[in-house]
């Protein structure tokens, strides 16, 4: 499932989808405007990441017409756990250049 | 707001412009190959060559990344695509060099977040009413709470 994640926030746009719902659930209206983005091409965006599991659609609390987006906890919990692998790689990596160096430092 | 970059820092026994050299002119000789974070099937060599960064095993190769900054002894950037994504994700590796007492203190940044365009509401906040965020209130603090690694600010 983490591949469908980061396709998903392989996106310049989805990750400001991401960003903006981090303050709070939004209507497609307002994240079309703030990506500066068609509706359509918005409708697209949140659909990839409704199906990546980083976001989910809700009635609107104030008319029961209109879905609101807002980000889904088991998803970004995934993602932070492939930071810390991502994390944890790097760490590995920069122990074996140290290793490395120590043998040959000049 | 909402930031992910992977920070990791790491002293190396060797002045800053050997360690810039040892990280790219032999990087295929203290490499360790990593099961997650390799691109072709049989996991190959990293290698920097003309402006990419690049795995390669036999006569197979992967373009991984482009260089992005190149300023030996102090400061090394490329773009790093994670495997399995079949669309090119913009990722961002920052490498810095600084002399230290020993050695060199090498600070490695990993990010990939666009900045949200500065004037829109939505950035402070507002665009999404009162009434909305009170009702989600609870279930947002009980969201960030569990995140550790994005940064509120």
């Amino acid at each position: 499932m983490i591949d469908a994640t980061l396709s998903a926030l392989a996106d310049p746009t989805r990750r400001q989808v991401i960003e903006i719902l981090g303050r709070g659930p939004h209507r497609a209206s307002v994240l079309a405007e703030a990506c500066e983005a068609s509706r359509p091409a918005m409708s697209r965006h949140l659909k990839i990441l409704r199906q990546s599991g980083l976001t989910t659609e809700l009635p609107d609390p104030e008319d029961g017409r209109a879905r609101v987006y807002a980000l889904r906890r088991e998803g970004l919990i995934e993602l932070r756990d492939w930071l810390d692998d991502v994390e944890r790689f790097w760490t590995h990596q920069l122990a074996a250049l140290a290793e490395h160096l120590a043998e040959d430092p000049t | 707001m909402m930031r992910d970059i992977v920070r990791v820092e790491a002293m190396m026994p060797a002045p800053p412009s050997r360690v810039f050299d040892a990280f790219t002119a032999e990087l295929d000789r203290w490499w360790r190959p990593d099961p997650r974070f390799r691109w072709l099937s049989r996991g190959g060599v990293l290698r920097f060559e003309s402006g990419q960064l690049i795995e390669r095993v036999g006569d197979e190769h992967v373009v991984i990344g482009q260089v992005l900054a190149w300023e030996p002894g102090s400061h090394l950037a490329f773009s790093w695509r994670a495997p399995g994504v079949t669309r090119r994700a913009d990722t961002r590796v920052d490498i810095r060099f600084e002399a230290h007492p020993g050695g060199t203190r090498l600070v490695l940044e990993h990010s990939g977040w666009a900045a949200l365009r500065k004037d829109h509401p939505a950035r402070k906040g507002t665009g999404s009413t009162p009434a909305l965020q009170g009702l989600w209130g609870l279930w947002w603090s009980e969201l960030l709470g569990g995140l550790r690694r994005f940064v509120v600010d």
